[in-house]
């Protein structure tokens, strides 16, 4: 027979191959089942996919079409096309008072933010991480360093302050628009310059103007601190994006398990009251501005997906990487519940060189401090199955009750959630992308606090015996102590 | 009122651009952000558009590069965009740990499978597809353009369209191999 043609089929179906290679196609095919069932294969794939539906414009396409085209014929050529990613509040006069009185934090603190955000990815390791929630202790405390740090421009920052409180009513209503304006400069400049956001303040209240030129000397020394201050502050809030208050979840995307999390539903000046206010009572409005911006960040991450990206280089298939004879299969055991003991038998006892301990119950927090800034994070309870994950690659670390309820309800792990004390525990998972032709399991191999981040590494395994379980949409759960570092994914062999 | 060039431009090739990213992306939503921002691209250009390609081609090609560009810096940005969880529910009798290879309910697919679910399939496969073979197959596939002007619409040598489109063809199959079982 002659030589098989697969491929050269692809190019058979859309009948773009050369007279000569054409006729080689055929005269094979009439002898060959093999390519004649591939090329009808390939046939019913190009159909299916060929009869996609076209679908109409949606309705208002065009309305909305010709409303960015006017848009941009607005636009000035030198904008830099960036925009804040929300709507600035709009604010009663006392309101004007607190964020204008705070703009020297607040202002920067965003710009700060969204510059960083813009330039992260390729400079900050821990971008990938899910917001982690900032407490208001945390805040507090980071916030007092800040302040206290400008002690030395105190005096004359008060009198600065009480000088904004009584021009307020005559700067108010340029605020926004300065703001705007400040905001884009900074953004130009790609650097958060003290100093420069000070004099530009200047020009929205001239009232000002005379502290603000004493005090700018000073401010400036501070410029460091500042960005300390908003350095550790990002880290601490694992500020990623600000989401526009506008862009409530599509209900669609909201699995219908989450209820929405206690906390500001997209107003992020709730709690901050509206009328006048001590520099204190502004500055601890800010603090709450910023914590509840990080809260509903975590909640809109939450809702459009509970799962953060692993470090694996994959976009959306993960690699397998075990090899054929490493290949274990989990076994229809485990996926049964409340696994106490055995996965100590596992790669973690391994890497620990033993000695781990095992404990069954939620109570159950094994702290083993080999040095001070390594700690292996020992699971109390486990799930893991081939099937029933989420269905999509991903990992989640989960330190609230509602998110593990959302997380429950999505991948239906067992009929009754069971109890995890979120004080002392948190849960762990992480998913393998559904697979139709492969039998793949996923496993947890350790999880150990290192230098201040967890690294979470796990496996992804293929069992190509004969009657391995298909398809697959694996995962694996566990229990852990709670820990609020940031974390890390990361897949091994 | 007589219209003006450009709205001519937009009705002429709104509708193809639009399914175009629909099927790039998956998601309605997604699609008309990506279709008006092509078209406002291809608007732009349009002064400097001297005709080496049809127009289809050369607008199939702004739409390609600028969802290229979002998906770059998307990536770059870290934010991920998960498929639909389209699956999560697809069957609900799963969660037992149970060996065997195919649910009961599941077995009579290409008989039981209405139009729309075996789309949602298809779409969801092409979504698993990288991106170059996606745009290469959507190209040929939906928008049923010649290998010639594929390789013009992504600026890749004909012959690079011909074996992605083998490769992604093959792909496909495997991931849809239930509903192509052939014999």
């Amino acid at each position: 027979m002659s030589e098989h043609v697969r491929d050269l089929l692809s190019s058979y179906v859309d009948g773009a191959l050369p007279a000569a290679d054409r006729a080689r196609v055929d005269k094979h095919l009439h002898g060959c089942k093999q390519c004649s069932e591939e090329l009808e294969g390939l046939k019913k794939v190009s159909k299916m996919v060929s009869s996609l539906p076209r679908k109409e414009l949606p309705p208002g396409f065009m309305d909305r079409l010709k409303a960015k085209m006017k848009a941009e014929e607005k636009k000035p050529a030198a904008s830099t096309g960036f925009s804040l990613p929300f709507s600035l509040p709009k604010l009663s006069v006392p309101m004007r008072v607190a964020a204008f009185a705070a703009t020297g934090v607040l202002v920067c603190l965003i710009t700060f933010r969204e510059i960083k955000f813009r330039m992260a990815p390729s400079i900050l390791p821990d971008s990938m991480d899910l917001a982690a929630p900032m407490t208001a202790g945390a805040a507090d405390t980071e916030v007092d360093r800040y302040m206290a740090s400008q002690s030395a421009a105190g005096a004359r920052e008060r009198g600065m302050w009480s000088g904004l409180e009584q021009s307020a009513e005559n700067a108010g209503a340029s605020v926004k628009e300065d703001l705007n304006s400040l905001r884009r400069k900074l953004e130009t400049r790609g650097v958060l310059d003290l100093k420069f956001a000070k004099k530009s303040l200047r020009r929205i209240g001239a009232p000002v103007a005379a502290e603000a030129a004493r005090g700018s000397a000073d401010m400036t020394s501070s410029n460091e601190d500042l960005q300390g201050f908003l350095q550790n502050e990002r880290r601490r809030m694992g500020i990623q994006e600000i989401i526009p208050p506008s862009a409530a979840p599509d209900p669609k995307e909201v699995s219908p398990g989450l209820a929405m999390p206690p906390g500001p539903q997209g107003n992020a000046w709730e709690g901050v009251p509206d009328r006048p206010m001590s520099r204190e009572e502004a500055m601890a409005g800010v603090r709450q501005m910023a914590s509840n911006l990080s809260r509903m960040n975590e909640n809109y991450r939450w809702q459009k997906n509970p799962t953060v990206p692993m470090d694996t280089g994959f976009s959306s298939k993960p690699k397998i990487l075990a090899s054929k004879s490493k290949s274990q299969p989990l076994g229809a055991k485990e996926g049964a519940p409340a696994k106490t003991a055995d996965h100590l038998t596992s790669p973690l006892a391994e890497a620990k060189g033993g000695g781990a301990a095992v404990a069954s119950g939620d109570s159950f927090a094994f702290v083993k401090k080999e040095t001070l800034v390594r700690r292996p994070l020992y699971w109390t309870r486990t799930w893991s199955n081939r099937q029933g994950g989420m269905g999509t690659a991903g990992g989640a670390v989960i330190r609230r009750p509602d998110h593990f309820e959302d997380l429950w309800s999505r991948v239906k792990f067992e009929p009754a959630l069971p109890p995890v004390d979120f004080n002392k525990n948190m849960v762990v998972a992480v998913f393998a992308e559904h697979s139709e032709t492969e039998s793949r399991s996923v496993e947890i191999v350790s999880l150990i606090e290192e230098d201040g981040r967890i690294f979470i590494r796990f496996r992804v395994k293929t069992d190509e015996s004969a009657g391995a379980v298909k398809p697959t949409d694996p995962y694996h759960v566990v229990i852990v102590p709670a820990s609020d570092l940031p974390y890390t994914f990361t897949q091994v062999d | 009122m007589s219209k003006t060039p450009a709205e001519e431009f937009v009705e002429r090739n709104a509708k193809m651009v639009y399914n175009l990213a629909l099927r790039l992306l998956g998601r309605e939503a997604d699609a008309e952000d990506l279709a008006q921002d092509s078209l406002l691209r291809a608007l732009k250009a349009l002064p400097s558009f001297k005709g080496e390609s049809s127009e289809t081609t050369w607008v199939y090609r702004i739409t390609v590069n600028t969802w290229k560009n979002r998906v770059r810096s998307e990536k770059r940005r870290g934010l991920w965009k998960l498929m639909p969880l389209d699956l999560l529910f697809g069957s609900d009798d799963d969660d037992s740990g149970r060996e065997e290879t195919i649910p009961a309910k599941d077995a009579p697919l290409d008989a039981s499978l209405s139009s729309a679910e075996t789309s949602e399939q298809v779409q969801k496969a092409l979504l698993e597809l990288d991106e170059e073979s996606r745009a290469v197959v959507v190209l040929r596939e939906l928008q049923e353009l010649s290998y010639e002007d594929i390789a013009a619409a992504l600026d890749i040598p004909e012959g690079t369209v011909k074996s992605r489109l083998s490769r992604a063809r093959e792909a496909l199959k495997k991931r849809l191999s239930r509903f192509v079982e052939v014999g």
